[in-house]
């Protein structure tokens, strides 16, 4: 009985023992990751968070989304058979279902959130220096108003969000365009006060950044003089100069030029390259399937997307004698590099295949036969339209090739993406100038761009004159300079030359186009959480 | 490997452990990758030369390597080691006779590993620098009970037992892995990814979480003819925030010995009928750690080369997060018929869960994409047969059958809107939680119908769907709930028969009326791939099957719209046939028993949809991959001597 007594005592004064470790046993503490209102209040966790408003201009910038949706569907870019046709066409595919606008849309309402959060927390964070909060901010502002710019470019009315979310909210209210640009301008003015000229860190939002930004938009929402005068005041009051030689710009080894005034970063470092620049695989023809060629990594990996349309072709080939920026930039050669399907006459390192904008005479084409194979115009357009699978074309080549990756079948390419390159300031000056009735004054910046571009001796051929500056010389002269570049869909767009330029020059688009499809759908994914849907209604048409 | 062992120190006072242990290894990959390569390689290409050596690129696309580049190559490896030890102790005490105190001890620890390499000439590299990865984990969960026993017959009549425990659960997970690229020896495979040029991933991670409970239970029998069980417990689990940290948990249930009553004694016809009541409230804390803290996750970005790591709030803080609990009201009835020859179970159930546990999707206008949440409520009805009857029971020959029959229906009740349906979650009043909801296919546009299709900005060819809001275009308006993956009944049928020495048993089953997704039969159009063999529609076929392939596409409109399909499946899941060699036989050899064996599995399978015609698996629980159903004979003999 003894026994019985002290095994049960011992017993009860183990529950006793655990009870009393039990004090605090269902606390939960996570040592592994910070919890917001902890972190951000200190200057390392400020600026982890203002670090991460940075990465989704990944979502966009050097992705197929945001090449597909400023690219396809203009004058001067058609679909090669990779690409998702309704894009270019403008038929029933281009529907609010499509990922990719989910992709940017959220993409970019996060990268918003986080802004919010940083610009609504600022004031809490206790360790940091005035003049250190106030460069992290005006990144904040900057950043939030370049996502706002580039949703309400493509979606018109968007909902304007401005303060962090802290608790459950199904709710969304779109706001009209111009209230949102009024706002993206205020981000502006507000980052352009608060940042410096350069950053320690490269890649980090700048003065003249949000500057240029502010040129940009001003010439959107038609206020020209502001346009033209930060378009001035970012060429003239920094380092920045244009390169002599047009196809510098794009040395990868030299990413950090001096025509370059911001860019996404992307980085060599797999770790830090999470979601890379991708630009190298949309605008390549198919080479890989002709004789005496294989896929490597210096040609590149191709998705065949983006396929200059007849127009553009015409305009290259008619301007190259003068005008250096098509050889400069785009491919017509490949050399043999397969010795498993070599052409009877051929050998490795030969010429194996020509891609041309021009025609080239039959009997040249039988005499090579055995040597390479041609691809005139010929035989990639019929008039306007595109012969056969749609895969065959000179490449926009220099611009995206992206030899540093690791393998040719890693996509994620170490590029910047150059979101602002000081070419743009001064076709913006001009075209400010221009729309101002200063074309006199406008033409200077205009021939400035297009006798770097020209071919030594041949700048004065390039040279136009006051009243040749018009709105098309001006959309001419941005697809020569920007191609590829993200820029063409807001730019037909931001003219109004949209529908008029595609109706000319997009065979495929020509007879669905309308006045509806200057805004995309609001992706279906936005409005079915949405708990308020008769007063948050669809884009009309989709 | 386990073993076993008590110790009996005194009358009064036992003692035991007990200890499992196992290790197990996996060297093939079972994923049905490979398999889904070989059907999607091109057939206009050849994986072997002439000389019978391989091809890596048999169509010479560099998209499309070797299916069996690994095995050909030699060029992979994945070793996936796992060890476990559980382990348990407990002392029991008894303190009275009728008074017992014992307490659990557990614990149980699971080492995983995982390693893996794949080299320039593997499926998955297509010729890239060779590849390796090292994943490893800890997990260990420890388990506290302690348990005190009251267990007294009155009168011999009244048992009554009540027990009181309490509990602490622990556990503890742990991670950390290494990925890495362009291995400069491929042979090192993954034992020298030191040696790699590049670093792609690093990462380790910890999960804690603790359980802790009381509970009491008390039962009391009346001559073994009516059971009763009333018990209630508290569960407290780290996970939640610490106003909701505790759920409780009451349950009864009742039970009638109908056979022990008299008037039902030694019948012949009835020799086991129990009827059973019972309702109960259980929890659900089944959710991650941390997760009402609304962490943040980290973020990559670079500045030029340099790391710009960041952090940001990727889930929304829910500190309101609280117990999913249902509560279960359950009619169960045990019967035995003619002296055992027939024994089966029927359970009817109905269950209500509160307070659902679900990640529910936000409006990304918010900044965040999700948020955990008690989302709603549902309600699940159900029925359960078993029966195992013994149909011919004589000394040459016996027929034993099983049979057992499940159906249920599950419905959404109430969401956090009260009554209105969540399209963002696909989520509708009344319908199960995992619903199809799509465009609804009613054919495919053709020649003689181009004027309308082409209003609804369509062509020929195209897939037609419903037109559901009637606005005379297609949009997000028309789609509808197309299906559930939920089967309307599932049944098992197992019969054996033994004639003198022979055996014969097979095992059918059936799965009745679940909707699936069959991605293959959405297929992208362009010619990298192969295709299953649709009917596709071309202006010569106008069928309204399949859309007109487009090289042009890499999907058609409305695609999914033409992939859903009735599941419903019969298939004969296993045939055996068994000759026993006579006792007549054997004693003049030295066995004891020996049996000859054919068996075979999915000899024969029926389903409603087209699967079949295409031989493919058809068992799945969500989408359908592109498995063939395969077909295993196997043949054997079983010796003992």
């Amino acid at each position: 009985m003894k026994t019985n007594i002290f095994i049960a005592l011992l017993g009860f004064m183990t529950i006793l023992l655990l009870e009393g470790c039990t004090e605090g046993f269902l606390e939960e503490e996570n040592i592994r990751a910070p919890v917001a209102d902890q972190h951000f209040t200190s200057s390392k966790g400020f600026n982890d968070l203002v670090n991460s408003s940075y990465q989704f201009l990944r979502s966009y910038y050097g992705k197929e989304e945001g090449h597909m949706m400023t690219t396809l569907g203009t004058d001067i870019w058609g679909a090669g058979y990779g690409s998702v046709q309704s894009f270019n066409n403008y038929d029933g595919g281009m529907a609010p279902g499509h990922g990719f606008y989910w992709n940017v849309w959220s993409g970019f309402y996060q990268g918003i959130a986080t802004c919010n959060t940083i610009i609504g927390r600022a004031s809490e964070v206790e360790d940091i220096s005035e003049a250190d909060l106030n460069i992290r901010l005006g990144e904040a502002y900057f950043l939030r108003a370049m996502y706002y710019h580039i949703l309400v470019m493509h979606w018109g009315a968007v909902p304007l969000e401005l303060e962090e979310v802290r608790e459950v909210k199904t709710t969304a209210t779109r706001t009209p365009e111009n209230e949102v640009y009024e706002q993206i301008i205020t981000d502006l003015l507000m980052a352009e006060q608060l940042l410096p000229p350069t950053q320690p860190d490269y890649g980090r939002a700048t003065k003249p950044a949000a500057q240029a930004l502010l040129a940009r938009v001003y010439l959107t929402t038609n206020q020209n003089e502001e346009a033209a005068t930060y378009a001035k005041t970012v060429i003239n009051d920094y380092n920045f100069s244009l390169l002599d030689d047009f196809a510098e710009i794009w040395d990868i080894d030299n990413e950090q030029n001096s025509e370059v005034i911001w860019a996404v970063q992307y980085t060599r470092d797999e770790r830090l390259n999470s979601g890379g620049n991708r630009s190298h695989l949309y605008f390549l023809m198919e080479y890989d399937f002709e004789p005496g060629l294989t896929l490597n990594i210096n040609y590149g990996r191709s998705w065949v997307r983006y396929f200059p349309s007849r127009f553009f072709l015409n305009m290259l080939q008619e301007t190259r004698w003068k005008d250096s920026r098509y050889e400069k930039v785009w491919k017509e050669v490949w050399y043999a590099n397969n010795p498993n399907n070599l052409l009877p006459e051929q050998q490795l390192g030969d010429t194996a295949l020509v891609v041309v904008p021009y025609s080239v005479p039959q009997e040249v084409e039988d005499a090579k036969a055995d040597k390479y194979t041609i691809f005139d115009i010929d035989r990639i357009y019929d008039g306007e339209n595109p012969i056969g699978k749609k895969s065959r074309w000179p490449t926009l080549f220099e611009k995206h090739t992206d030899p540093l990756r690791s393998s040719n079948i890693n996509i994620e390419g170490s590029r910047d993406w150059f979101v602002f390159r000081l070419a743009e300031m001064y076709l913006i000056a001009a075209e400010a100038l221009m729309k101002q009735d200063k074309a006199s004054e406008g033409v200077i910046y205009m021939n400035t761009l297009r006798e770097r571009a020209a071919w030594p001796g041949n700048e004065a051929d390039m040279e136009i004159t006051a009243d040749q500056l018009t709105i098309d010389f001006i959309l001419d002269e941005r697809a020569l300079e920007l191609a590829g570049e993200m820029f063409r869909w807001p730019d037909l767009k931001r003219t109004g030359k949209l529908i008029e330029r595609v109706k000319l020059y997009n065979p495929e688009a020509r007879a669905n186009i309308q006045e509806t499809h200057l805004v995309r759908p609001i992706p279906t994914n936005m409005i079915d959480r949405i708990t308020n849907k008769e007063e948050f209604t669809q884009n009309p048409g989709y | 490997m386990s073993s076993k062992f008590n110790f009996t120190l005194s009358s009064k006072v036992t003692a035991g452990t007990s200890i499992l242990f196992s290790h197990n290894v996996m060297k093939a990959k079972t994923d049905d990758a490979r398999l889904d390569a070989a059907v999607r390689t091109s057939p206009l290409g050849s994986p072997y030369n002439e000389d019978g050596s391989p091809r890596y690129l048999p169509t010479g696309d560099g998209f499309s390597p070797h299916p069996l580049a690994d095995y050909e190559w030699d060029s992979f490896r994945w070793d996936n080691k796992r060890w476990a030890a559980y382990i348990t102790t407990f002392v029991d005490v008894k303190i009275l006779p009728e008074m017992n105190y014992r307490v659990n001890l557990g614990t149980d620890i699971k080492l995983h590993n995982v390693k893996s390499s794949q080299g320039e000439f593997s499926y998955d590299r297509r010729g890239g620098p060779p590849i390796a990865g090292i994943n490893h984990s800890v997990a260990n969960q420890n388990l506290y009970e302690s348990i005190l026993t009251y267990d007294k017959t009155f009168n011999n009549n009244h048992q009554l037992t009540v027990t009181a425990i309490h509990g602490l659960q622990t556990s503890r997970e742990e991670t950390a892995s290494a990925n890495v690229s362009q291995l400069p020896y491929e042979t090192s495979r993954y034992h020298n990814i030191g040696s790699a040029e590049t670093i792609n991933s690093v990462g380790s991670n910890l999960n804690e979480w603790n359980l802790l409970s009381y509970a009491a239970r008390v039962f009391y029998g009346y001559q073994s003819k009516y059971l009763m069980t009333l018990s209630f417990r508290a569960d407290g689990a780290s996970q939640f925030s610490p106003d909701h940290k505790w759920g409780y948990f009451p349950s009864a249930a009742l039970a009638w010995n109908i056979t022990e009553e008299n008037f039902l004694n030694n019948s012949d016809f009835l020799s086991n009928l129990k009827l059973r009541i019972s309702y109960g409230v259980s929890g659900n804390q089944g959710i991650a750690p941390y997760q009402t803290q609304g962490s943040l996750s980290r973020t990559t970005y670079a500045w030029d080369e340099s790391p710009a790591y960041g952090y940001r709030s990727s889930t929304l803080a829910n500190p309101d997060l609280k117990w999913e609990s249902t509560e279960t009201y359950n009619i169960g009835l045990d019967f035995g018929l003619f002296g055992g020859r027939i024994n089966g179970n029927l359970e009817m159930y109905n269950t209500n869960t509160f307070d659902l546990i679900m990640l529910r999707l936000l409006p990304i206008n918010t900044g965040y994409n999700e948020v955990l949440e008690n989302v709603g409520s549902t309600n699940n009805k159900g029925f359960e047969l078993g029966l195992n009857t013994r149909n011919i029971d004589k000394p040459n020959f016996s027929w034993n059958s099983d049979l057992s029959f499940y159906l249920n229906r599950e419905k959404i009740v109430e969401l956090f809107n009260g009554q209105e349906d969540d399209i963002g979650n696909q989520w509708f009043i009344g319908h199960p939680i995992h619903v199809y909801y799509d465009f609804n296919k009613v054919g495919i546009w053709q020649l003689d119908e181009a004027a309308e299709a082409a209003e609804y900005n369509r062509e020929p060819g195209q897939i037609k769907v419903q037109d559901l809001d009637g606005n005379g275009a297609v949009n997000d308006a028309d789609r509808m709930i197309i299906g559930t993956r939920q089967p309307k009944f599932v049944v098992n049928l197992a019969n054996s028969f033994t004639y003198k020495n022979w055996d014969l048993a097979f095992t059918a089953y059936a799965r009745w009326g679940n909707t699936i997704y069959i991605g293959h039969l959405n297929p992208a159009s362009g010619k990298r791939y192969n295709h299953l063999a649709l009917d596709y529609w071309t202006p010569n076929n106008p069928t309204n099957a399949h859309p007109r392939p487009d090289d042009d596409v890499q999907g058609s409109l409305q695609g999914s719209s033409q992939a859903y399909r009735d599941g419903s499946f019969i298939r004969l899941r296993q045939l055996s046939l068994g000759y026993t060699l006579p006792e007549s036989f054997l004693n003049r050899t030295f066995l004891t028993n020996a049996r000859i064996y054919l068996s075979g599995e999915n000899l024969l399978y029926w389903t409603k949809s087209e699967m079949r015609e295409f031989n493919m698996e058809p068992e799945w629980s969500a989408n359908a991959a592109l498995m063939p159903a395969v077909r295993t004979f196997v043949t054997g003999i079983n010796v003992s001597f």
